[in-house]
């Protein structure tokens, strides 16, 4: 959970700004995952913080939505390019990745319950990045 | 990634391709996955430091596993499998005892949106997505995945019995896979048929396609028409504007990535009116109403982008694409749909374009695992 918000602080997902009266504030919560391995065994327990993207107007909160997706047929293409010129093949994972999106539109959220500010507590986050359950969330 | 060089694919803009003095990178990104690929090994390793730097990120060393798809090197080049997936799915459909079946589809038989409608039709909603995820590397299973997806929105108990079938045939083949194969020339060959006038209630004809680079399989497609075909000529002659299409985009790709096809690419058809319609610029009385963007196939084969031939239909290996076949053919198709049963050393010893006749496989073709 310290992690989680670690990240989100230093990516500078949000900013914290007074409660706005004409904008839609969004909620927010935390997902608890308990990740095993392939013998049962705990690998490590999971904390995900999401907004709650299904309070979103379209239209207000959001315009368009999709995700990067490629197509099957160019993997393919490049998989046999590989193995015909002997190429090697590496993958990577983005950690986060969904954070490393920014947000044109101005989407408002709760405080994430348990860190909530004690200076501001009824300040909200104005959202710069995008986050895990918002509808920007895959374009990123 | 543009700061670094590479260029976003017209082609694909989830591809990104860098060209410099000492080789070519190629990136695929897939929400936060990333595929990496290139001629230069110290230059593989001197990005994968660089994008480390950007972003925080994990190295997964070699591709083992991208989107529930194992990928497996063996001595034929490189092995697709989804047979975790295939297994869960079998498990998610409580079905992990059911018996086994040789084809996925009943011969000759056509589904009709009549019947007793399905009390769970989520159910089969999710089971049939699911299959449809499964296509990713089992052509063999595309036609009758394609024909129970029509009905999504109205399943009923004929179809459910359908899906059933296909998870039984599932069920035998799930350590089957596609081999893409390393000992291949760069040549595209594509296949193209249709099944004029195939459903019996709406009378519209399936398209079905397969494109092969070298001997792998890379694409293919199995799906309705949109519009009704007044003769079997204008339903090939459809297949074919959709996989000019589709080799269009293919070339644009690999024109990207700086490859050079040794010979334009060939397209099979086994109806011969279809392609005399895409060889002439004639308009006869009988295709005087085939729309104007079909033509385009025409324009290919004129500028010589496409070379059109014709195929006896024994040797049309895009038939399983458009009509359940009979068990022989079915499994015989399979095989040259490159897909096959996993082990470490495949045996493959047939060539998909044998053109000799008779081709020679022997491989096991039994349907049992």
């Amino acid at each position: 959970m310290d992690d989680e918000i670690a990240a989100l602080k230093q990516n500078n997902t949000w900013r914290l700004v007074p409660r706005p009266h004409n904008h839609n504030v969004i909620g927010c919560r935390w997902i608890f995952k308990t990740k095993l391995q392939a013998d049962g065994s705990v690998e490590c327990h999971k904390a995900r913080f999401v907004a709650q993207g299904f309070c979103q107007k379209h239209g207000i909160d959001f315009d368009v939505t999709f995700s990067p997706v490629v197509r099957p047929a160019t993997v393919r293409i490049i998989l046999t390019l590989t193995v015909m010129h002997n190429w090697a093949l590496r993958q990577l994972d983005v950690k986060n990745a969904f954070l490393h999106g920014f947000l044109q539109e101005e989407v408002y959220m709760e405080q994430p319950p348990g860190y909530i500010d004690l200076e501001f507590p009824s300040h909200v986050c104005c959202l710069q990045r995008t986050l895990y359950g918002l509808k920007q969330a895959p374009r990123a | 990634m543009l700061g670094l060089g590479f260029l976003a694919s017209r082609a694909d803009s989830l591809l990104f391709v860098y060209h410099g003095p000492h080789g070519v990178l190629c990136l695929l990104l897939y929400v936060d996955d990333i595929i990496i690929t290139g001629s230069n090994q110290l230059m593989l390793r001197t990005l994968i430091n660089r994008l480390a730097q950007e972003f925080s990120m994990k190295d997964l060393g070699d591709l083992h596993y991208f989107l529930g798809i194992e990928v497996i090197r063996n001595d034929k080049g490189i092995f697709l499998s989804q047979a975790k997936y295939a297994l869960d799915l079998l498990t998610r459909a409580d079905m992990v005892d059911c018996k086994l079946i040789s084809t996925p589809f009943v011969v000759g038989s056509h589904l009709t949106e009549s019947g007793t409608p399905h009390c769970d039709a989520t159910q089969f909603r999710s089971l049939a997505g699911a299959l449809q995820y499964l296509t990713l590397t089992r052509p063999d299973l595309s036609y009758s995945v394609n024909s129970i997806c029509q009905y999504m929105h109205a399943p009923t108990i004929d179809h459910f019995c359908t899906l059933k079938r296909i998870l039984r045939y599932v069920k035998g083949t799930y350590h089957y896979g596609l081999q893409l194969s390393q000992h291949s020339s760069s040549t595209l060959i594509g296949y193209s048929d249709a099944d004029w006038a195939g459903c019996p209630v709406t009378r519209r004809s399936t398209t079905g396609y397969a494109v092969y680079f070298g001997q792998s399989l890379i694409s293919w497609c199995s799906k309705k028409q949109t519009t009704i075909a007044r003769s079997s000529a204008e339903a090939e002659y459809r297949a074919l504007a959709t996989i000019a299409a589709e080799i269009s985009w293919m070339l644009q790709l690999l024109h990207e990535l700086h490859i050079t096809l040794p010979s334009s690419p060939r397209l099979l058809c086994d109806n011969t009116s279809a392609i005399f319609i895409a060889s002439n610029p004639v308009t006869k009385s009988r295709s005087k109403h085939i729309n104007i963007d079909y033509h385009f196939v025409r324009e290919l084969v004129a500028g010589k982008t496409l070379s059109l031939c014709f195929v006896p239909s024994h040797l049309q290996l895009a038939d399983v694409f458009t009509k359940g076949v009979a068990k022989l053919q079915f499994l015989l198709d399979r095989g040259k749909l490159c897909v096959f049963p996993f082990s470490t050393t495949t045996t493959w010893r047939g060539n998909i374009r044998d053109k000799s006749g008779s081709p020679n496989y022997d491989q096991d073709i039994s349907d049992t695992p």
